[in-house]
């Protein structure tokens, strides 16, 4: 399945962290969630490919834990926030 | 500046945010809301003028009138009207304000906040907060020390200067219908500025009962101030690249400090050492002499 960003109207990262203008909301976001949608960028994106990108960020997920599993979590949270349209 | 348009009308012009707004007051106590209306925003009858043009003008119509049914006729047809200077006094300052701010919304950077300055230098403290906050309460405060620049809006330019807005004062009189008192920055002994104002520090108001008896400055991360800054900015979204103009207004004032404080009175000290400061690191210039 695949995700994508909403379109954002400003973006500041710093120290790995970022805020992100949506609308006229605006987002404060973990190194996790910045790498998630820095990953993504401006193309609609696999999410298997995130968690590729993620994986090399963060290194593997916890013991009896999936990779592509935790990313979709992840994923979920961020669209439901309102930050990325998924699945596509 | 008042101006005579008919027997019943009398318009008065001011800057606000350097919009030109006009005040049409009619009724058969127009001449009594010109006059309160002139009194208490006595400070933008001759504002930062030039900087919109004449297509740009706000134009407001406000009814006085000792009869209730003429009020509510006039209501009816959209004007804001009131048998009570007081009442419509305390309606006409937001509604000049929003008006102004919806104009320049795509020309500044505009937040909710209190603004002080060194009266000489223009050296400025940005002190930002929601309603609630104290900002009022501390313009009077500091307003009396330093200049009264707003307390209401902090209007800043690209290059970090600010379009002073010293409008009238909302103050609380325990009416039991809430009607503030508008008060001018004049009445309130309010000093005025006379250099333009230039950002130089940034706060973040956080008052409270428990705050600690000295004030508190705590740094935030550029990142964590945009987080409690843009819910604080007018149209957020009307301008481009929002937050990287939020930015390089915190790089150029040190960033943002949150400061925790109990009372008004307790943070003229911390604001004329964050003045002091931009001069003292303020590199002198040399104006002509050629050697």
């Amino acid at each position: 399945m695949k995700v994508r960003r909403v379109p954002w109207v400003d973006e500041h990262v710093e120290g790995g962290e970022s805020a992100v203008l949506v609308g006229d909301q605006v987002f404060v976001l973990s190194e996790l969630a910045t790498t998630i949608l820095a990953a993504i960028g401006e193309s609609t994106v696999e999410l298997a490919d995130v968690a590729t990108v993620l994986g090399e960020a963060f290194g593997p997920p916890p013991e009896g834990s999936d990779l592509v599993a935790a990313t979709e979590s992840a994923v979920r949270e961020l669209s439901d926030q309102g930050l990325l349209t998924y699945p596509l | 500046m008042r101006q005579d348009i008919s027997g019943e009308t009398v318009a008065v012009h001011l800057s606000a945010l350097g919009v030109p707004v006009v005040l049409r007051a009619s009724g058969d106590r127009s001449a009594d809301l010109a006059r309160a209306f002139e009194s208490a925003w006595e400070w933008c009858l001759d504002g930062p003028p030039g900087e919109h043009s004449d297509a740009d003008s706000v134009v407001i119509e406000a009814f006085l009138d000792k009869d209730g049914e003429a009020v509510r006729i006039a209501q009816g047809q959209g004007l804001t009207a009131s048998t009570s200077t007081e009442e419509l006094m305390h309606w006409l300052t937001p509604l000049v304000t929003t008006r102004a701010i919806t104009s320049r919304a795509s020309s500044l950077l505009m937040m909710h906040a209190c603004v002080v300055s060194d009266p000489v230098s223009g050296a400025s403290v940005v002190l930002i907060g929601p309603s609630g906050a104290g900002k009022t309460t501390l313009a009077r405060t500091l307003g009396t020390e330093f200049g009264y620049v707003t307390d209401e809006c902090a209007a800043l330019r690209d290059d970090h200067t600010i379009v002073p807005f010293p409008k009238p004062l909302s103050l609380v009189t325990g009416d039991a219908a809430g009607i503030k008192e508008q008060v001018s920055p004049a009445a309130l002994g309010l000093r005025r500025p006379h250099a333009i104002p230039r950002a130089v520090a940034v706060l973040y108001l956080d008052r409270r009962a428990d705050a600690p008896a000295s004030p508190a400055l705590t740094a935030a991360r550029n990142v964590q101030a945009l987080g409690l800054l843009c819910p604080q900015v007018s149209f957020v979204g009307a301008r481009p690249e929002p937050l990287k103009r939020i930015v390089s207004l915190l790089d150029a004032c040190g960033g943002l400090q949150t400061v925790s404080y109990r009372e008004a009175a307790d943070l003229v000290e911390i604001v004329g050492g964050l003045m002091e400061d931009s001069s003292s690191t303020t590199v002198p210039t040399r104006q002509g002499g050629a050697s």
